[in-house]
């Protein structure tokens, strides 16, 4: 005899989701703590996320940057790596925040501040939408190693 | 019919939730010295479990038959950005300004410190991911400067370098909090309370010093890793070239 219809109900406490939400909030959290602590969590999201990409491809060897791999991926993602000058303004805006932000603390007046702050604000969304990628990177790096142990195991069974 | 394994079961090895729990103490240590730095006994006691819990999800992983890539990923990410963390809190808490601390050999230090960790371990990592052999195989080691030889032939001594280089972190952390307590209670409590002050002072720096030469040796370690793993990249894309030719 099968069991019940599945209602969406069911769907919404799928285990997958259930991570699916504690993911969401140990983001929330981690944005509202890099308000108030940003340095070290920018570092952290930074070596973390990629070293798990690195090690990843490395294992796996296939190429993070492939665009078969990107086609499933948050809309971000796939912008990121399918559109060039945008992945370059990511990527250049983010290290031109704390370009900017290290002028800013010894520039208090005159032109060179005033460049830095327009500088500044031009930067910060490719800044955060960088570090958003992070966490996507960070997050399916590791599952596809995981996945990869997964399929290690089986075949050696 | 056998179980088929998928991601989600490796993700949930006991050695992986161990290795979870050793991201959340450390994590949780940060928030402490950040934001609580009156706790900075607590920050420590967190910061030492999850150093210390490194053991047991090792051990975890071959008594339960639970070794993965991710698990080994999982700690040294985890390694990496603890000590990492340390080290920036270290620059923040030495690298001020002050009468009795050459502020700027601090700053120098810990940047320096965190730059060594990262690329060696980073190198090490790349090459013996991709070049698929393992830089702890006794084949691979014969050759190398002695100090390497040992760390990766003598377990004991091994043991001592990793665990002098975290406590000499550790320790420092603690001097700064009892130095500082110390100058706050200076003809101000009763000598009891100084007495302990003194005692965990003289305790901490004693330590610090039976660490320091374990810490040198790891950045040394350091030091030849990133070399010779460089050297093996650049080794197998020499080789990779000559066959392509």
């Amino acid at each position: 005899m099968s069991k019940p219809c599945c209602t969406t109900k069911d769907v919404l406490i799928y285990t997958p989701n259930l991570i699916g939400y504690s993911r969401v909030v140990a983001s929330l959290f981690s944005f509202s703590l890099m308000i108030f602590a940003p340095g070290q969590w920018l570092l952290v999201l930074d070596i973390s996320s990629h070293w798990c990409q690195m090690y990843s491809t490395s294992l796996l060897q296939i190429h993070h940057k492939s665009n078969e791999g990107n086609a499933n991926r948050f809309f971000l993602v796939r912008w990121y790596y399918q559109c060039y000058p945008f992945f370059g303004y990511c990527c250049v805006s983010a290290e031109l925040t704390y370009v900017t932000m290290f002028a800013l603390a010894y520039a208090k007046e005159g032109i060179l501040q005033q460049v830095a702050s327009v500088l500044l604000k031009v930067c910060i969304p490719g800044c955060t939408v960088k570090q958003i990628v992070n966490v996507f990177q960070l997050t399916t790096s590791c599952y596809a190693v995981a996945e990869y142990d997964a399929q290690m195991k089986n075949k050696s069974k | 019919m056998s179980k088929l394994y998928t991601s989600k079961d490796v993700l949930f090895y006991i050695p992986n939730l161990i290795g979870y729990s050793r991201v959340f103490a450390s994590l949780f240590s940060f928030f402490v010295m950040i934001f609580i730095p009156d706790q900075w006994l607590l920050a420590i006691a967190s910061y030492i479990y999850s150093f210390s819990a490194d053991l047991f999800d090792g051990m975890a992983a071959r008594k339960l038959n639970q070794s993965s890539n991710f698990g080994g990923l999982l700690d040294m990410v985890t390694d990496r950005c603890s000590t990492l963390g340390l080290l920036f809190i270290l620059y923040g808490e030495y690298g001020t300004e002050s009468s009795y601390l050459n502020y700027q050999f601090y700053k120098a230090l810990f940047l320096f410190l965190a730059l060594l960790d990262i690329s060696s371990h980073w190198s090490q990592m790349y090459s013996t991911a991709s070049l698929q052999i393992h830089h702890k195989s006794n084949e691979g080691n014969s050759n190398r400067f002695f100090l390497v030889k040992w760390y990766y032939q003598c377990y004991p001594f091994f043991g001592y370098c990793c665990v002098s280089a975290e406590l000499t972190y550790v320790v420092m952390y603690a001097l700064h909090h009892l130095n500082a307590a110390a100058a706050a209670a200076a003809g101000v409590t009763a000598t009891g309370d100084n007495d302990d002050l003194t005692l965990a002072k003289t305790v901490a720096d004693w330590v610090l010093k039976m660490c320091i030469p374990g810490c040198i040796m790891k950045q040394i370690v350091n030091v030849f890793q990133l070399t010779t793993s460089c050297n093996a990249v650049a080794k197998d894309d020499a080789h990779k070239k000559n066959k392509s030719v």
